[in-house]
């Protein structure tokens, strides 16, 4: 294993085996039960329709609350305060005159961070499979009679809890990877942010703080700003897989517009936190 | 720390005629604040050289600048071969350890290691078994680093600092949190790395007292500067003794004689005194002189005096 690799492995360790994933836990319990209760409720008001384990997880992905405070602040809070606590801890001393360069020790805090990403998704996936099936929704991979006929669609998207309707031959496990694979991307997006925040600032609670403070500001701007143009610089909508259906919203969202907006924020604060690390007196 | 271990690890070398450390004018400037100013030192192998200075002088400052956490401001210099204004590379060959440690807090002490010499890839399982003997610490304890007391943190991070039998070791505040016996057990181990082991050691402390014991230069850091170079081993030093008589007539005996020179008194029948010859000599020429010894032996206070004179001033 060369010394990135175990600099990695170092990171991992660090990261995961740590009690901080029993809040990961707990969260993904409470938001999946959260958007359970949700859509349950909503079934029955719809007229009993049957709904299955995979709508919740749909129900979820496009909770702006669920998603965009509880799991990305909690997924921050674990996953980015890494090289910021190191610093504060001087454990960054230690590595860092191991480490081949910066750099090396940089991407030492990326990978793990990402690999978090794919945690914490995979995570809230299991969690509303979990949840749904005990709530008694079955875990069949056919659309539900909930997700064909789901109502809302045009509505408020800020307040909108449903997602793109299925077509009837759809298989939802994987719709819901696909949608699990794009809120990696922007979990990893923002979590790289964060990371490189606190290459400048080296303060542990200062990345989830920023991005409640982000999402709150984003949040309060929504409901003033209706006009579809905000739904392009609101990184909490655009989080959400169903800003990119007309079925959902007026104006959708282009998805390449959204993977380019969530890829050109994950490299270029990538690079921003490579190069400032460089700099910076640890 | 008392266990005598050899470690078997082929030294990763630095080439021994080079200093380890050879800095020129290094200086540091926070905004308007100037925290290290035209500092000027090396440290060769073998060799333990100590820095000394109140909180704040800028000993913990010069340590991240020679450890590549930081970059001097002005100066220039090599630590292992590695330029002290670049930030891209790493320190080779270098054992850094820090203040108040922290590690991987849910992991075993060993785990901890096992970890941290994997980045380097030289150290394996069985280094680190034998490195936490050395230090005192039990290789087969379970316990999260979590659960360790300050004393034991700074064990394991002694541990990690020398295990992969680095050419340079960089202690900062090596003695804090341990009790007296750990205090006695590392500056027999500092002493055993420079001398058995022939590594380079520097490390900050404020008890003056060890420093003086276990060092061959110290160098007095106040206000950013290095004020002063101490050499507690130096025929200067060496020949400095504290001698205390039985009756105020010995006083006027020791006055009298050649050979010797009174330097000082520390008490009314204590006086600092300097050989000029051998001590063996010296003591036999006070014997018969009809001096009546209570007690004599080195003078350790020299350090101790430096630092007053140059802090206190």
């Amino acid at each position: 294993m060369g010394r990135t690799g175990a600099l990695i492995r170092t990171e991992l360790a660090r990261l995961f085996v740590s009690r901080r994933w029993l809040a990961a836990v707990l969260v993904w319990g409470v938001v999946a039960k959260s958007a359970a209760d949700e859509i349950a409720g909503d079934a029955f008001n719809s007229g009993r329709l049957a709904w299955t384990a995979y709508d919740v997880h749909a129900a979820l992905m496009n909770n702006t609350f669920l998603v965009g405070f509880l799991m990305l602040t909690t997924f921050v809070l674990i996953a980015c305060e890494g090289l910021a606590r190191d610093r504060e801890t001087r454990f960054a001393h230690v590595v860092l005159v191991r480490a081949g360069s910066r750099r090396q020790w940089w991407a030492s805090k990326v990978i793990p961070m990402l690999l978090a990403a794919i945690v914490f998704q995979v995570g809230a996936f299991g969690a509303s499979l979990a949840v749904g099936a005990y709530e008694g929704a079955t875990l069949s991979r056919a659309p539900s009679e909930f997700a064909l006929g789901q109502e809302g669609a045009g509505g408020d998207a800020a307040s909108q809890l449903f997602f793109t309707p299925p077509a009837p031959g759809d298989d939802m496990l994987w719709r819901e990877v696909g949608t699990s694979l794009y809120l990696v991307l922007g979990f990893a997006a923002v979590g790289m942010a964060a990371l490189a925040l606190t290459v400048r600032y080296p303060i542990s609670w200062l990345p989830a703080l920023a991005v409640l403070g982000v999402t709150m500001l984003d949040r309060i701007l929504s409901w003033f700003i209706r006009a579809p143009w905000y739904s392009w610089v609101s990184p909490s909508l655009r989080m959400l897989e169903g800003m990119h259906s007309p079925a959902v919203v007026d104006d959708p969202l282009p998805l390449w517009s959204s993977l380019l907006w969530w890829g050109l924020l994950l490299l270029g604060s990538a690079i921003v936190g490579a190069r400032t690390l460089e700099r910076v007196d640890v | 720390m008392s266990e005598t271990i050899q470690n078997t690890q082929t030294p990763t070398a630095f080439p021994v005629a080079a200093p380890l450390v050879d800095v020129r004018g290094v200086g540091k400037v926070y905004g308007p604040k100037t925290v290290l100013d035209d500092v000027s030192m090396t440290v060769r192998s073998g060799e333990v050289v100590g820095l000394v200075g109140p909180n704040g002088a800028g000993k913990t400052t010069l340590i991240r600048i020679l450890s590549g956490m930081s970059r001097p401001s002005r100066g220039e210099g090599m630590v292992l071969g590695r330029d002290i204004t670049s930030t891209t590379g790493h320190v080779p060959f270098m054992g850094l350890m820090v203040e108040r440690p922290m590690f991987i807090e849910t992991l075993s002490a060993r785990r901890n290691l096992e970890l941290l010499f994997g980045i380097r890839g030289a150290a394996d399982g069985s280094t680190a078994r034998d490195v936490l003997r050395r230090v005192g610490l039990d290789p087969s304890e379970r316990k999260a680093v979590r659960t360790y007391s300050l004393g034991m943190r700074q064990r394991l991070s002694l541990a990690q600092a020398i295990g992969e039998n680095p050419s340079l070791v960089v202690l900062d505040e090596p003695t804090n949190g341990l009790d007296p016996q750990g205090i006695i057990e590392m500056r027999d181990l500092v002493r055993e790395l420079a001398d058995r082991d022939g590594m380079g050691v520097l490390l900050t402390s404020h008890l003056l007292a060890e420093v003086g014991a276990v060092c061959d230069r110290v160098i007095l850091i106040h206000k950013g500067r290095a004020q002063r170079v101490f050499s507690p081993n130096d025929a200067d030093a060496r020949s400095l003794m504290v001698l205390e008589v039985a009756a105020s007539a010995d006083l006027d005996r020791v006055a009298a004689m050649g050979g010797l020179e009174v330097v000082g008194s520390d008490g009314p029948l204590r006086v600092r005194i300097r050989v000029r010859e051998s001590v063996p000599d010296a003591v036999r020429a006070l014997v018969h002189a009809g001096v009546g010894i209570e007690a004599i032996h080195r003078d350790d206070s020299g350090l101790e005096r430096a630092y007053m004179e140059t802090v206190g001033a």
